[in-house]
């Protein structure tokens, strides 16, 4: 998810006054919610990374709004106990249960999020763990 | 070994995989940044489909296939 943030800023004599700030996951930004120079404001996020992705100006004073890709979301890491049992079966068969049927064949790896199993067939089948809903 | 990175080791191999609840076929063609993309075929024209990672159930590599 980007984090976002909008500003607003009212015209002064030769300076724009920062009135406003929000957005999402502003804690990261420190100190920046303190000063009141908006141009200076506007620097500090184009230093952080921001993209200037909106801008509108009135009578009174401009606003506006910044993002910064963050990237994906990573997934929360597996329950240790499920890798425990998983690691406990390696190079063993067993039968896997998901949500699309259960995947019988030989565990031959446990990573950090994921197993893989080879079948009978001779086809790989990669599942992430916390798709897993059961071991036999 | 996140399953992204043992996802992209197979890339160019024929494969299946259920994504949410839709059952897909087709070639791996890229993984990346928690998007995956394959060709797949209906015998009349090819397409590019691309899916989340993260909504993956399996992903079943067809050895014999390749």
């Amino acid at each position: 998810m980007p984090d976002l943030v909008v500003l607003r800023g009212e015209y002064q004599d030769d300076w724009i006054e920062l009135e406003s700030i929000s957005g999402t996951n502003l804690g990261t930004l420190g100190a920046i919610q303190d000063r009141k120079n908006m141009l200076a404001v506007v620097q500090y996020l184009l230093g952080q990374g921001y993209t200037l992705s909106y801008q509108s100006a009135d009578d009174d004073g401009v606003t506006m709004t910044f993002y910064r890709d963050t990237g994906p979301t990573p997934p929360p890491p597996p329950d240790d106990s499920l890798i425990q049992a998983l690691r406990a079966r390696l190079n063993t068969t067993v039968t896997i249960s998901t949500n699309a049927g259960d995947i019988t064949g030989v565990l031959n790896l446990v990573g950090t999020d994921v197993i893989r199993i080879v079948e009978p067939t001779g086809n790989i089948v990669l599942i992430p763990i916390s798709q897993i809903n059961g071991i036999e | 070994m996140t399953f992204e990175q043992l996802l992209a080791s197979y890339t160019g191999q024929m494969i299946e995989t259920v994504v949410g609840t839709e059952f897909y076929t087709g070639r791996l063609l890229s993984v990346n940044n928690g998007l995956f993309t394959i060709s797949t075929s209906d015998g009349y024209s090819t397409q590019q489909i691309t899916l989340l990672v993260s909504r993956v159930v399996y992903v079943r590599i067809l050895t014999a296939a390749a």
